[in-house]
């Protein structure tokens, strides 16, 4: 029976060890294949939105005319009527750019303002 | 069905020979050698790694758990923290500048998130995924190694494949384990983990598509369990076969390029055949082969594959326009384009058009042919049914996709319909709409143009005979690579209309599109399954499916694969809901019923009655016909040889020759087989050779070459292509032209011909008879000097019949009966038959019949002629039976339920009925 006891008390020392390993391993993944990931999630944001919103065939057309009327007045209509949709739509993807952008640094940031506020709360609340 | 194997690549097992060390880095007994890697299982499944794993198990959902925990009670606190802000009448963003305790106990829940986020991403991530096998033109040389080299590799090139299993097959696994133990198996075997696996949906799935009945399985389960070796107090271990299929189902993910080991790979793996995998051996008495179970899980792959399609296509449809505009809002409106056509791509957006499956090859093709070259435009030929629309309707969902070259992104797919554009109009205003749409096509420039049938547009022509038909409008504007177009046409009529006859030749590049085969019409099948399935709530079984595309290609001949074989499922799975209802099972018996419905050949499993019949076939058989046992054993084997799939599939059933004098009953043999095989005598195509004595007279049989008189095809070849399931007979073959006789030769040997318009008219469900009277004065001298049939028969064979066949045309023939002159005692019996068939006339109304032996013996000997066998009988009876009865009759001398009595005189006397 003594060595089925080692068995047990080998595996619970194990099981322990990794939950420690896992608690350091933490910081460290956060700031390297987390941050990773947060980029990730930036591009494919903003690649999706810009892909949605149609920017890039917005601005490569800009000069040709909408609806097939190649005569001038129609390709100047075309002109100032891409324009504008071109700017509505930048305008709307920027919005998007922002987001995600606050999202990415809040990644960075977050831990390390949670910890201002913790070290500040013990000041403030225990001295 | 051939094998198709996924395993590209080759693997090596290598087991540890019994004085090798062990270690505790190498403590495995069997691994596999693939060229480059050493695979082996790792894993320790014992009672303490059990436990260990559930320690780990419930210290991770408990550390999870108070996470969760703590995180929700953070946001109480934070919650309340507000609320009592409100009440203060501070402002809810001045939140961070406030101190308290819940505020600290909040703070701190943020970390416990991020640590929980993490935890959860972490164990995605740290999930081991099988590497992906690379892609390579050739594959490298196998080198094969032996266990003392497999110790010196590296252990960066061992592969542990336990690590690989999903949590469900590694739970099976383990499950496995289990059972050996609770059944108190010294090792764990592949049965322990068959029946492991019966616990997941995806088995039960695999094993119900088999056809497999559980209770049998169970029999033979129990059975195999009863005869492994027990253990004693030692733990169940791995056995080295369960080892071998683990590696195996590890091998089968990666060549699949899958990333987990899952439990459709250890079903396929089970059904390997090795020595020592007793669960193969259930699986093969359970009538289940090991190229079944690959098709079957390859069923459950391509469902999942579709599911997965689906899903990424509605995704990207989304982005796509919903009206005929472009993304870059350079198109026009289309309207008369939009009157005449239909938009695919919008239909491949709403969702309507069906998946197209293993077409890639053709789509690949199109795609060159258009991205660049002098004819930007093509023409799908193919027959009806190969799937012409399915491709260009997959090009459509492609571009839906925009999965598609630079050319083709950001377009739309309309199909031009030739009927619209031309009904109720004349042609010149027929003409002057297709222009307008093809001019919509060239401003708008975003439209690709489908034509379907585009060989309808020949001929249509406003003007005098031999001006501009809409077909060369068409072919002009098309000419100058300004409007793109996929056309589609059947290589009859593309050879008839376009070929060298029409400007459309030069602008369009053919493609020809070929019927598909084999395991590829299966797959076809198995992805059409799911919604007939889902309309008819019925199940097809795998054998199903394969028999469905075995018989439609076997059976159906004026049609393609994969339409008829689509067309038969559907008609099969009403059929089953129908007679078996809802829920059931479709088996291959069903599959048969519905194609020898449609074609009249007997397909299904023998019946009782039908076996009964067929064993006394000889007995039927003489019911009409009297003597000539030898002609009739040799038939009557021959159709029990068909019927039992004993022949040749691709001769005759049989080719018989009958030889004899006139009125011996040749011809009477061949109509009883065609009534008692093929159920009824019209389903005999009789022939009479004397009226095919010219060179020409083949024409009559195949049909007049293309050009050449009427297109009504030949007298043979429509006659058996309509109904490929009869009793061909050729009368007097004799006399038939030498030609013709040639074309015999090729029925014969090959059981088919090919008809003057390229058709291929099927004979192997045929029955060939041929009668000649050649040396009937032989035969007759012969029998009158007492020679045996057998002796006869050599020195007809030798000598007589060489003046009018060529000895390869007698040497096709199964069997040549020589008919014997009938003797009176035949005849006599014959008289009988045909009296009973005046008898049966006489029945009809009412009138009976009773004749005295004497005369039909008196009959007999007034009808016999050695000369003409049997015929004169008939004369007779006619003469002194049926003449007299008529005249009775019209003269009102016979009346209801009176009898007519005929004696030796053959004298017509009456008894009449009682009057009541």
């Amino acid at each position: 029976m003594k060595g089925k006891n080692n068995i047990a008390t080998s595996s619970i020392k194990l099981v322990f060890i990794e939950v420690i390993g896992d608690l350091l391993h933490w910081p460290f993944w956060w700031y390297t294949r987390g941050v990773k990931n947060a980029g990730n999630l930036f591009l494919d944001t903003v690649k999706g939105e810009y892909e949605r919103l149609g920017v890039g065939i917005w601005a490569k057309n800009l000069f040709v005319p909408m609806f097939g009327q190649y005569d001038w007045q129609g390709r100047l209509i075309s002109f100032f009527a891409r324009l504008i949709q071109l700017i509505i739509r930048s305008i709307v993807l920027f919005f998007w750019l922002i987001v995600a952008s606050v999202i990415f640094l809040l990644w960075l940031i977050l831990p390390f303002y949670v910890f201002y506020q913790i070290v500040d709360h013990f000041h403030f609340l225990f001295h | 069905m051939t094998k198709e194997k996924n395993k590209n690549g080759q693997i090596q097992f290598l087991t540890r020979p019994a004085d090798w060390p062990v270690t505790k880095d190498n403590n495995f007994r069997i691994a596999a050698w693939v060229g480059d890697r050493l695979l082996y299982w790792g894993k320790r499944i014992d009672f303490w790694q059990l436990a260990y794993d559930r320690f780990k198990l419930i210290i991770k959902n408990s550390i999870n758990g108070l996470l969760i925990l703590g995180s929700i009670f953070g946001f109480v606190m934070l919650a309340w923290t507000l609320y009592l802000m409100q009440k203060a009448g501070i402002e809810a963003w001045y939140f961070y500048r406030i101190r308290t305790v819940p505020t600290l106990i909040f703070w701190f829940s943020l970390y416990a998130d991020f640590y929980l986020y993490y935890r959860l991403k972490i164990e995605l991530e740290e999930n081991k995924h099988i590497d992906k096998k690379k892609y390579q033109p050739i594959n490298p040389t196998f080198q094969a190694i032996d266990w003392p080299e497999s110790q010196k590799i590296s252990q960066k090139y061992k592969i542990d494949v336990s690590l690989y299993f999903s949590s469900q097959a590694a739970q099976a696994v383990t499950k496995a384990w289990q059972l050996a133990g609770r059944y108190k198996h010294a090792e764990v075997r592949p049965v322990h983990l068959l029946i492991a696996l019966l616990n997941y949906d995806q088995t039960n799935s695999v094993f119900s598509r088999l056809g497999i009945s559980f209770n049998n399985l169970k029999t033979r389960l129990s059975k195999v369990l009863a005869g492994l070796p027990p253990k004693g107090k030692e733990v169940s271990t791995i056995s080295i076969d369960l080892e071998r299929i683990l590696i195996e189902s590890y091998f089968l993910s990666w060549s699949l390029r899958k990333d987990k080991v899952e439990i459709t790979e250890l079903i396929e793996s089970l059904g390997n055949k090795f020595d020592g995998n007793e669960a193969y051996e259930i699986l093969y008495d359970l009538e289940v082969e090991e190229d079944e179970i690959f098709n079957v899980v390859t069923w459950l792959r391509i469902r999942k594959q579709l599911a997965e399609r689906w899903k990424r296509f509605r995704g990207r449809a989304a982005l796509k326009p919903k009206n005929n505009m472009n993304r870059a809002m350079t198109a026009i409106a289309t309207p008369v384009l939009n009157a005449f056509g239909q938009d695919l791509t919008l239909l491949a957006r709403a969702g309507y058009l069906l998946p197209c499956i293993g077409r890639e090859k053709e789509i690949e093709q199109i795609f060159q042919i258009m991205q660049g070259g002098t004819r930007r435009s093509a023409i799908l030929i193919g027959y009806p049914g190969v799937g012409r629309q399915t491709i260009i309707e997959g090009i459509a969902q492609m571009m839906v996709e925009e999965n598609v070259p630079l050319f083709l992104q950001d377009k739309r797919m309309v199909s031009l319909s030739i009927s619209k554009l031309v009904s109720g109009v004349q042609p010149a205003m027929a003409q002057e709409r297709l222009l307008a749409v093809l001019n919509e096509i060239r401003r708008s420039g975003n439209i690709i143009l489908i034509i379907s049938d585009i060989h309808n547009m020949i001929g249509i022509s406003a003007g005098q005979k031999g001006s501009i038909d809409l077909g060369s409008t068409l072919g002009q504007i098309l000419q100058d690579g300004s409007v793109l177009c996929i056309a589609s046409s059947d290589p009859d009529n593309y050879r008839r209309y376009i070929e060298g006859k029409s400007v459309l030749e030069n602008v369009f590049e053919p493609i020809s599109i070929k019927e598909v085969s084999g395991n590829e019409a299966i797959q076809i099948l198995e992805a059409k399954a799911g919604g007939i399935e889902y309309q008819n709530k019925v199940y097809f079984s795998y054998d199903a499916i394969a028999e469905i595309v075995t018989l439609s290609d076997r059976y159906l001949h004026d049609r393609y694969l994969p339409e008829k074989a689509i067309e038969i499922m559907q008609e099969v799975a009403s059929y089953v809901k129908d007679s078996k209802g809802k829920d059931s099972i479709v088996a291959e018996n069903d599959v048969a019923m519905v194609v020898s419905a449609k074609t009249n050949i007997p397909l299904t499993d023998l019946t009782q009655e039908e076996s009964k019949t067929l064993l006394n076939l000889e007995e039927r058989i003489h019911q009409r016909v009297i003597g000539q046992n030898e002609a009739v054993d040799m038939v009557a084997s021959s159709l029990r040889r068909a019927r039992a799939e004993m022949r040749e599939a691709s001769r005759p059933i049989v080719n018989l020759l009958f030889l004899g004098p006139t009125g011996v009953g040749k011809t009477e043999l061949a109509k009883t087989v065609a009534e008692v095989y093929f159920k009824a005598e019209k389903n005999m195509i009789r022939l009479d050779m004397s009226e095919y004595q010219d060179k020409p007279s083949v024409n009559r049989l195949i049909g007049a070459p293309p050009g050449y008189g009427d297109d009504s095809g030949g007298q043979l070849t429509e006659a058996v292509r309509k109904n490929p399931f009869s009793l061909v007979l050729f009368d007097e073959i004799e006399k038939a032209h030498p030609d013709v006789l040639n074309l015999l030769l090729q029925i014969m040997d090959d059981g088919r011909l090919t008809d003057s318009s390229g058709r291929t008219v099927d004979f192997t469900n045929t029955i060939i008879i041929a009668t000649s009277n050649a040396g009937t004065a032989f035969i007759q001298e012969g029998i009158r000097a007492g020679k045996s049939v057998d002796e006869i028969k050599k020195v007809l064979m030798d000598e007589h019949l060489q003046q009018y066949f060529r000895p390869e045309f007698l040497n096709r023939f199964d069997g040549i009966v020589v008919f014997k002159p009938l003797s009176i005692q035949d005849v006599e019996a014959i008289a009988k038959l045909m009296i009973k068939k005046v008898a049966d006339s006489l029945d009809e109304k009412g009138v009976g019949l009773d004749i005295t032996p004497a005369a039909i013996n008196q009959l007999a000997k007034l009808g016999y002629d050695p000369s003409f066998g049997a015929r004169p009988l008939r004369r007779v009876i006619q003469d002194r039976i049926r003449d007299s009865l008529a005249n009775y009759l019209i003269a009102g001398k016979i009346k209801r339920r009176d009898v007519v009595f005929i004696d030796a005189d053959l004298k017509i006397k009456i008894k009449k009925a009682k009057l009541f």
